[in-house]
């Protein structure tokens, strides 16, 4: 009983994180850099729809696709107007460029949403969804709740098709795996990187609508899902859409379960920790070239036993 | 440098030339602080908040000198100062308070402890390598070290108060011109150390392994020592820094050294000028001034709009900092070593 | 440092350069027979919620004061001017906003420092400058005796106090779950627990259920692990935001139904019962400040002494002021600030400090009593809420007293 209501939390809190990280990671993935002001457009995007849908009173689904498309607005901007100024300095300024103006953005995105709606913890309502639940083996699950697995499950079927079927998705690959030879292919890296930021600030808009539905709405909710994504894209491989899925969910379950056994306190320090010897370990273990943890282990597992078997 | 000679001569007899370091540069340099330091401590004594802001800029601008060692020289993104510091604090604080320790004993002590700690950021970031893995690890590092203190019962949340004010022998000083006076001598201390290590093959080494690392290998040199060293000795700044605020101010807390405050010192070594001897003293005046005037202006409602468009505009029209631009147009008034901006790679 | 010396180095420091850190030196500004006090709110950053409401009630407080020709200080009437500086929600803001205060701006009290980190910091400023600061914070380490830092901000373990007489005095309920922040706070929270039931041997027990970050997002783990427990309610240490998620989300959970939700709300010193209204079935809050909320409930109503229903009204009457129960607070500072003043008949901090210290003060939140270490006795009520027309309204009140001063455990008065 208790596992199964764990589970369940899991899934939902995994499904959270997963859609965060994955939109995180296509930018972090493409542009080799974390965007600091991620969690300012998630907050946006759930400040739109509290305008339009809350405040002005137009039906939710309006209110969704507005706050999606306003946020996608914002980073193509942002992308276009800020960031794209970087792309040809040398590596640490560009590394400093990102982090600092990505910071220095999402200063200024907190305070406007503060000056402008103000700091009281604000709920949204999402159709009923909220109100009506169902019953999964004794285990109440709102609609809302089910409607946030799903959204988390599309997302990631729309990226895997996005990503392995179509032009762009090809060439976002490409610059993930080798940005040199991306580029002597002939693609075109701009218009990528524009593509892969709006398409980031998009999905996180829709996620930060979702989030504030499910918890409350402050200037700066987010922050701590930002942190959070950094252990989840690095775990899931940075770049790799899937991997994020993945890390996502087992992030969630791992807190899920923890909980029931450990203080937060511990649970935190111990994800920090697993993402420190997660480094050290890679770093130890991959030679040259090689860029997956799990491919290098089970290469030196192989010719292990092969040694074995000689 | 890539001669047969070189390759054939031993590394320690290389990189340890203090005996012919020009002596007479690290001395400019710290005389040149200290009597910008002296030229102030009349509006020092002209106010109390005048002199408590001067205060915050020197200990913010000691902090981010530390800072500025690792990230300047040889180039690594340590993504963990606030945690460094407050290491340094903590340490301090308590064996001041407990062991009843002097103060001089226990900066010292807080300042290597940091130092420790810091050799094995140094040691990770050196294994870990990749520039946004650094960033990360070392991000995951500060949030430990907070939930640590955060969780300790000798910390917690509330922090640490009650320590004695700092002091030297049986000089205590407690008045605020007197604890500025105190500040200015350690930050003068920093300069003559920074500049000494900048002048010294050791930082001319740092930056080459921040150039070209395999050139530097090539030529008999182990790279990982001088981002070592680096490190340590900014790591051993950063710890007195947080020792100093901790006792000046009479309260450590670890709510106030997170990322926060890691992006605080970052902004200022970055606007100042990285890799430049007055840069983070230049950002810290800035960076902690800036604020106290637009609140003074009755702007204290934009103020987040005011650093943050500050921020996006340094890094898009002067990315080599306040002090690196002016060096840049002018010429090198400041670094006599090697001026090329082009360390990565 | 002699007043003469300080104005000719302004002066000087001002003529010299136009550098504006010296600028802001010079800002300071005494005025003529005007009573200067001070404010420190958050006006930005994490706390700045209520900074805003501090702002509104401090500014409604000084209307009606010079809307009636200012206060009788000393043979003398004189109006209330109020200097205020944001405290950007970080230590190092409020410390220079204190040094500013206490030094250049000269004022004669703190009306406001908000924040438990932020009301240490500047403890030693306020304290070497003799000036009575009122803190919205809690904050065991300054209450030393003899302290110019007051409240009438309830502790956390006066937070809990109520619903551990409610617990004892229950047939119902045996044992409880805790769940508690990490931290001093949540630390202080089991302390008592553990003091009240094991060592003063009240009746029932408690079981420690978990600790989480004031950032949890998702208590749906706490809230699982609660109602598989062995407990017959369970207790809830948090405030504001962190109370709200969890209010809400204990409802959806249905929490409620199975077992009775015991709060201190923080005294309900809380963002807004209205936000959450429909969630509040079967919760139980301490109500300081929220009882003044549900004045016209006659089961509160006779909890709250007339005289402060009274002032309570006049209060109401005044253009601006704010309707929320962290307005009602810093209303009653602001009161205790106009008692202290009127009684001394000075604006001598250390007068002041006298005349609050020791005396029953009339607020709008009852009578209160500060003592030597700063810390009030004040009444309040455990209130238990039936949220199920939508609104949090009020069922019955559990427990309605005066509140001890704790603030520490064992606790330094009789319990």
């Amino acid at each position: 009983m208790v596992l199964l209501e764990s589970l369940i939390n899991g899934l939902i809190q995994g499904s959270i994180f997963a859609v965060f990280a994955a939109s995180f990671t296509i930018i972090f993935g493409v542009m080799d850099i974390p965007n600091m002001g991620h969690a300012a457009l998630f907050a946006g995007g759930a400040y739109v729809f509290y305008q339009l849908v809350n405040l002005t009173g137009l039906p939710w689904i309006v209110g969704l696709i507005g706050a999606v498309l306003a946020i996608a607005v914002l980073g193509a901007v942002v992308e276009k107007t800020l960031l794209s100024r970087l792309y040809g300095r040398k590596e640490s300024e560009y590394v400093f460029g990102v982090i600092l103006v990505t910071i220095g953005l999402a200063r200024i995105l907190e305070r406007g949403y503060a000056q402008i709606w103000g700091h009281a913890p604000k709920y949204i309502e999402l159709g009923n969804l909220q109100e009506n639940s169902v019953q999964v083996s004794g285990t109440s699950v709102s609609h809302l709740e089910l409607v946030v697995i799903a959204f988390a499950v599309a997302n990631f079927a729309f990226l895997y098709w996005l990503i392995n079927y179509t032009d762009t998705g090809l060439s976002l690959q490409a610059i993930v795996q080798n940005r040199e030879l991306a580029i002597m292919r002939g693609i075109n890296v701009d218009r990528v990187f524009l593509i892969a930021f709006t398409l980031g600030a998009a999905m996180i808009a829709a996620a930060g609508v979702l989030n504030a539905a499910m918890f409350t709405l402050e200037p700066t909710l987010g922050f701590s899902l930002l942190i959070k994504a950094f252990i989840i894209v690095i775990l899931g491989g940075i770049g790799r859409v899937m991997g994020a899925m993945v890390a996502g969910y087992a992030l969630g379950l791992y807190e899920a379960f923890a909980v029931l056994y450990l203080s937060s306190y511990y649970i935190y320090a111990s994800e920090f920790a697993v993402l420190i010897a997660f480094f050290l370990l890679k770093a130890i273990v991959l030679s040259e070239g090689e860029d997956s943890l799990i491919a290098g282990l089970k290469e030196r597992a192989t010719s292990l036993r092969q040694g074995v078997a000689e | 440098m890539s001669s047969s000679e070189a390759t054939a001569t031993h590394e320690e007899e290389l990189d340890v030339d203090l005996r012919n370091l020009e002596w007479t540069e690290p001395i400019r340099a710290a005389a040149f602080v200290l009597v910008g330091g002296l030229v102030v401590v009349p509006f020092v004594i002209s106010s109390n908040y005048v002199g408590y802001v001067a205060l915050l800029v020197l200990m913010f601008g000691i902090m981010a000198s530390g800072y500025n060692i690792m990230l300047g020289w040889p180039n690594l993104l340590v993504f963990c100062p606030a945690a460094l510091a407050v290491i340094g604090g903590v340490v301090s604080s308590l064996l001041a308070i407990q062991m009843g320790l002097p103060f001089a004993v226990t900066l010292l002590i807080g300042g290597l402890t940091a130092a420790i700690v810091g050799s094995a950021v140094a040691a990770s970031a050196i294994i870990i390598g990749s520039t946004f893995e650094i960033v990360i690890a070392t991000l995951a590092f500060e949030q430990i070290v907070y939930y640590a203190f955060t969780n300790w019962d000798r910390v917690g949340p509330t922090g640490i108060s009650g320590m004695p004010n700092p002091s030297l022998g049986p000089l205590v000083f407690t008045s605020q011109v007197e604890q500025y006076v105190f500040l200015l001598a350690v930050l003068v201390l920093v300069t003559f150390i920074v500049t000494a290590f900048d002048r010294s093959l050791l930082g001319t080494l740092a930056v080459a392994t921040g150039e070209d690392e395999e050139l530097l290998r090539s030529i008999g040199y182990n790279p990982s020592r001088y981002k070592l060293v680096s490190v340590v000795l900014g790591a051993f700044v950063l710890g007195i820094g947080g020792a100093l605020y901790a006792h000046v101010n009479g309260l450590v807390t670890p709510g106030a050294f997170t990322l926060d405050q890691t992006v605080l010192l970052l902004v200022i070594a970055v606007l100042g000028g990285l890799r430049t001897i007055y840069g983070p003293i230049v950002g810290a005046v800035l960076m902690i001034g800036l604020p106290e005037i637009v609140r003074s202006l009755g702007f204290g409602d934009y103020q987040p709009y005011i650093i943050g468009l500050t921020l996006i505009l340094v890094i898009l029209f002067l990315p080599s900092g306040i002090v690196g631009g002016v060096k840049d147009y002018f010429g090198d008034f400041d670094n006599g070593g090697v001026s090329a901006w082009a360390f990565w790679k | 440092m002699p007043e003469y010396k300080r104005r000719s180095f302004l002066a000087k420091s001002c003529a010299a350069t136009g550098i504006a850190v010296g600028l802001a030196g010079c800002m300071g500004d005494s005025g003529g027979s005007q009573v200067q006090l001070g404010a420190i709110n958050p006006l930005s950053g994490s706390a700045a919620f209520f900074g805003e409401l501090a702002t509104e009630a401090q500014s409604a407080w000084v209307e009606n004061v010079n809307g009636n020709g200012g206060l009788e200080i000393g043979g003398e009437t004189r109006e209330i001017n109020i200097v205020e500086y944001d405290d950007e929600s970080s230590n190092d803001q409020a410390r220079s906003a204190a040094q500013r205060l206490t030094t250049s701006d000269n004022v004669s009290m703190i009306l406001s420092s908000w924040r438990s980190n932020g009301a240490i910091a500047i403890n030693e400023i306020i304290n070497n400058n003799q000036i009575p600061t009122f803190t919205h914070g809690f904050t065991p380490q300054v209450n030393t005796d003899g302290t110019y830092m007051m409240r009438l901000t309830v502790s956390t373990v006066m937070d809990a106090y109520p619903a551990l007489q409610f617990v004892s005095d229950s047939d119902d309920i045996e044992k409880i779950g805790v769940i508690a922040e990490e931290g001093d706070w949540g630390d202080d929270t089991l302390d008592l627990m553990e003091w009240w039931f094991n060592e003063a041997d009240n009746a029932g027990d408690y079981e420690n259920l978990g600790r989480f970050s004031f950032s949890q997002q998702d208590f749906s783990s706490y809230i699982t692990k609660a109602r598989n427990s062995d407990i017959d309610a369970l207790y809830v240490q948090t405030w504001a935001s962190a109370m709200q998620r969890f209010i809400e989300q204990q409802d959806s959970a249905g929490l409620n139904d199975d077992m009775p939700i015991l709060t201190g709300l923080g005294g309900a010193d809380y963002n807004s019962l209205g936000e959450v209204g429909g969630s509040m079935s079967n919760v139980y809050a301490l109500g300081v400040y929220t009882r003044l909320s549900y004045a016209d409930d006659d089961q509160i109503a006779e909890t709250i002494s007339d005289e402060a229903l009274s002032q309570f009204e006049d209060y109401q009457s005044i253009e601006n002021a704010p309707d929320h129960p962290t307005a009602y607070n810093v209303y009653a500072d602001a009161q205790a600030a106009e008692y202290a003043l009127t009684e001394a008949g000075s604006t001598n901090g250390e007068d002041l400090r006298e005349a609050l210290v020791g005396n029953e003060i009339t607020t709008i939140l009852g009578n209160a009593t500060i003592n030597d270490r700063g810390q009030p006795s004040i009444p309040g009520a455990l209130i238990k809420f039936d949220g199920s027309s939508g609104d949090a309204e009020i069922d019955t009140v559990a427990w309605d007293g005066q509140l001890p001063p704790i603030t520490s455990i064992p606790p330094e008065t009789d319990l």
